[in-house]
């Protein structure tokens, strides 16, 4: 199964670039031909035409030119396309039952948008926010939430706001909530389904056209999160976090492949890299906030780095922007390195300290030039991901393995949800094997067979049905020997006349004899078997 | 972290704390920090995800000790990692809301992660946060018995109101500090924390940095 998957991913990503230079000549040309127009009338083209490759290049490459509203149909168009709704994910399946963690999502949903000036505005994204994460979480009651999806999830939320910031007439949403569970997921944007219709009538208030647009909106926002969780975060929300931390190892790696010489000097190859954690859970949304004000937030980073992501396909792109950040930041973090070496009680404290310290500052953030050049190089750095290699390092099921695999080819790829949710229902079942291991122990369980104490380990876990072949053996023998005594009568009798008793008299007999004693020690059993019965078999050399 | 301000004068320290605050999600862990360190208050601070740094160079008795203050993310998947900056840890503050009865209720598993992952020696101190709430459920009282019973210092605080924070903090550095002098009259070099402060002395010409 496992080979299977690398090898179609591998296949893949040797397609690669074949007609990238072509797309982009079509593209200029398309561009051109929109000329005055601007990209919401060549994106509104595309997105008519269902050009998806065209609206892929787009997105990798025009981040600035997007506003929100156009940012959100694109999201939209790519994300549906690349896991198509199916009947299993339709309404009917949205469990009413609450789910274990949604204490927790409250919490982090109640500190959400913090930075935000205007109240009533904070008021109604955090109970969008809150209604779309637990909406996930019921509808795939598998999946765990972890502190930092809700940061993820609020930039899709604000992406999708800024319609309803325009909109005056807009209800609560809290009215809304009452819908929950009855309205029906709409996949086809365009059409109004009976169920929402039927279900706003059930909350008393009849909605006007705005309102009803802003339900439609509101069902696209539910299935772009719930593509990019299924897709690119499931890693994350096992029951634990070990899966998260092994797509940390890449970075270390990542950087070892730039800058050797930074790599050994941060001790990364000794250290576990849990100072990017919450860059990684929250594809740097928690650290760098797309909002201080709404309105001023369309050229945020933030939504550039989700851009690449989702017009990719790879969750490799915040990682290798992580690595690219550590090292463009190599003079500053020696230097912080040099002044605190002594300050600290272990290494890892320190390195934790210096990088937070560099690489989470403002300054970076509000650094645009730094951003358009780390972008760029996330585009151009997949030659780094060396598949073969990485494929050691992480657990076959692995977004990074399968579903978000970073690549440039023009067709976006398709998953349907029964494969997502059994590559998830594997990963649940892999942490669960490996709750006990060290990062380092996972890493050898998945190269299985390349070390040799893991060969062993591998073999075990993945030939199971040969141990039981043995175990029948052994079983069969003692039943064997057990019919042979009952048959015989007892014991004694199975073993009296025969190879025992024969031993009992060779060693009585020729004890005494010098001549044979050297050869007692040599080959007992040779002397024993020329005895009358096994005369035929011929002597064994002494020299032996 | 504006604490590297104080620290930036050139002065240096004469020794380093490492500081570690946990306890469950939301009962105020970063708002008691931020409190400390930068004097504000904001009620929807921030989750804190994975491990936040910070650090504040305060003076006990006469010292200057830098404080390295750890912040950690309460929601138990990431237990395993914050557990691994236990190591080395100085001072642990334990923390829980005194209005929710259920963070109040897991201190004493919180107690007992501390003892599987922390130093012997590390100084511990329960907090009690959120005591300007009307809304409050865990008495001063209860608290109080609690901290005897696992024999901790206990302290209730509001970051919001900014009752007792500095107390917190305060009372940790010094109640540590005891400790290295008394490890140090026991014999140098005997016990971590005093081969931490030898160090950091060591350290504290080149210490205009985090």
């Amino acid at each position: 199964m496992t080979d299977i998957i690398f090898n179609k991913q591998l296949l893949r990503n040797r397609n690669v670039l074949g007609g990238g230079r072509s797309l982009e000549e079509k593209f200029l040309l398309h561009y051109s031909e929109m000329n005055g127009k601007g990209p919401a009338a060549f994106v509104q083209k595309s997105l008519t035409s269902r050009d998806l490759p065209m609206l892929k290049y787009f997105a990798m490459n025009n981040s600035g030119d997007m506003t929100n509203a156009l940012r959100k149909e694109v999201w939209y168009t790519l994300l549906n396309a690349q896991l198509p709704s199916t009947k299993m994910n339709d309404a009917d399946s949205i469990k009413p039952k609450k789910h274990k963690d949604e204490d927790q999502v409250v919490l982090d949903v109640n500190r959400s948008f913090g930075a935000l000036k205007n109240l009533s505005q904070k008021e109604r994204l955090r109970a969008l926010l809150q209604k779309m994460i637990i909406k996930i979480l019921r509808k795939y009651p598998q999946l765990n939430y972890y502190q930092g999806y809700h940061d993820v999830v609020s930039v899709f939320v604000l992406v999708f706001f800024e319609r309803l910031n325009k909109n005056p007439t807009f209800h609560s949403i809290k009215r809304e909530e009452c819908n929950l569970l009855n309205e029906t997921m709409d996949t086809d944007n365009d059409v109004i389904e009976p169920g929402i219709a039927n279900a706003a009538e059930t909350c008393g208030d009849a909605i006007d056209e705005k309102d009803t647009k802003f339900v439609l909106d509101e069902t696209k926002l539910f299935r772009c999160i719930e593509s990019f969780t299924l897709l690119y975060l499931r890693d994350f929300m096992t029951d634990s976090l070990d899966f998260a931390v092994d797509q940390l190892k890449m970075i270390p790696y990542l950087i070892k492949k730039m800058d050797p010489e930074l790599y050994q000097i941060l001790h990364l190859d000794k250290i576990e890299p849990f100072f990017a954690l919450s860059d990684i859970l929250t594809i740097f949304s928690h650290n760098q906030k797309p909002y201080e004000d709404i309105g001023s937030t369309e050229h945020s980073i933030i939504f550039f780095i989700f851009d690449l992501i989702i017009s990719t396909q790879s969750m490799y792109i915040p990682l290798i922007i992580y690595a690219n950040l550590v090292v463009s930041k190599k003079a500053t973090l020696l230097m912080e390195y040099d002044l605190n070496v002594a300050n600290f009680e272990n290494i890892p404290d320190m390195v934790h300290a210096i990088i937070q310290k560099v690489i989470l500052t403002q300054t970076i953030f509000d650094d645009e030039n730094c951003w358009r050049s780390l972008l760029t190089e996330a585009k151009i750095n997949n030659s780094l991901i060396d598949l073969k290699h990485i494929r050691g390092m992480l657990n076959p099921y692995s977004v990074l393995l399968t579903t978000s695999v970073s690549h440039h080819q023009l067709e976006l790829q398709v998953y349907d949800l029964p494969y997502i949710l059994e590559l998830f229902d594997k990963e649940v079942v892999l942490n669960e094997k490996c709750k006990s291991f060290s990062a380092n122990d996972r890493q050898l369980f998945y190269q299985g067979g390349r070390s040799s104490y893991n060969r062993i380990f591998y073999f075990f876990e993945k030939h199971k049905t040969i141990f039981l072949i043995y175990k029948l053996s052994l079983f069969l023998l003692v039943f064997a020997i057990t019919v042979k005594i009952l048959k015989d009568g007892h014991l004694k009798k199975l073993v009296a006349r025969t190879y025992f008793q024969r031993l009992h008299h060779y060693y009585g007999t020729i004890i005494d004899s010098s001549s044979t004693r050297k050869r007692l020690w040599v080959d007992p059993l040779s002397r024993l078997f020329k005895s009358a019965k096994y005369s035929h078999i011929p002597d064994i050399p002494s020299s032996l | 972290m504006s604490g590297t301000a104080a620290a930036g004068n050139g002065k240096g320290y004469d020794s380093i704390m490492k500081i570690l605050l946990i306890g469950d999600s939301g009962v105020g862990k970063s708002c008691l920090l931020v409190r400390f360190v930068e004097d504000k208050f904001n009620p929807s601070f921030i989750t804190t995800i994975g491990i936040d740094f910070k650090i504040k160079t305060v003076d006990i008795n006469g010292k200057k000790v830098k404080l390295q203050l750890w912040d950690t993310a309460g929601q138990e998947r990431f237990r395993t990692i914050t557990t691994a900056y236990y190591r080395g840890a100085m001072g642990i503050i334990l923390v829980y809301d005194v209005t929710d009865e259920r963070t109040f209720s897991n201190v004493k598993q919180w107690f007992k992660t501390v003892n599987e992952h922390a130093n012997d020696e590390a100084q511990l101190l329960l907090v009690g946060n959120k005591s300007d709430m009307d809304t409050r459920v865990v008495t001063y009282e209860q608290g109080e018995s609690l901290a005897k019973e696992l024999g901790l210092p206990f302290i209730e605080s509001s970051a919001k109101n900014d009752d007792n924070v500095n107390e917190i903090f305060f009372t940790l550095a010094k109640l540590i500090q005891e400790k290295i002098d008394s490890n140090k009259l026991a014999g140098p070099g005997n016990g971590k924390d005093a081969n931490i402060s030898i160090n950091a002395k060591d350290g504290g010409s080149k210490s205009n940095c985090c």
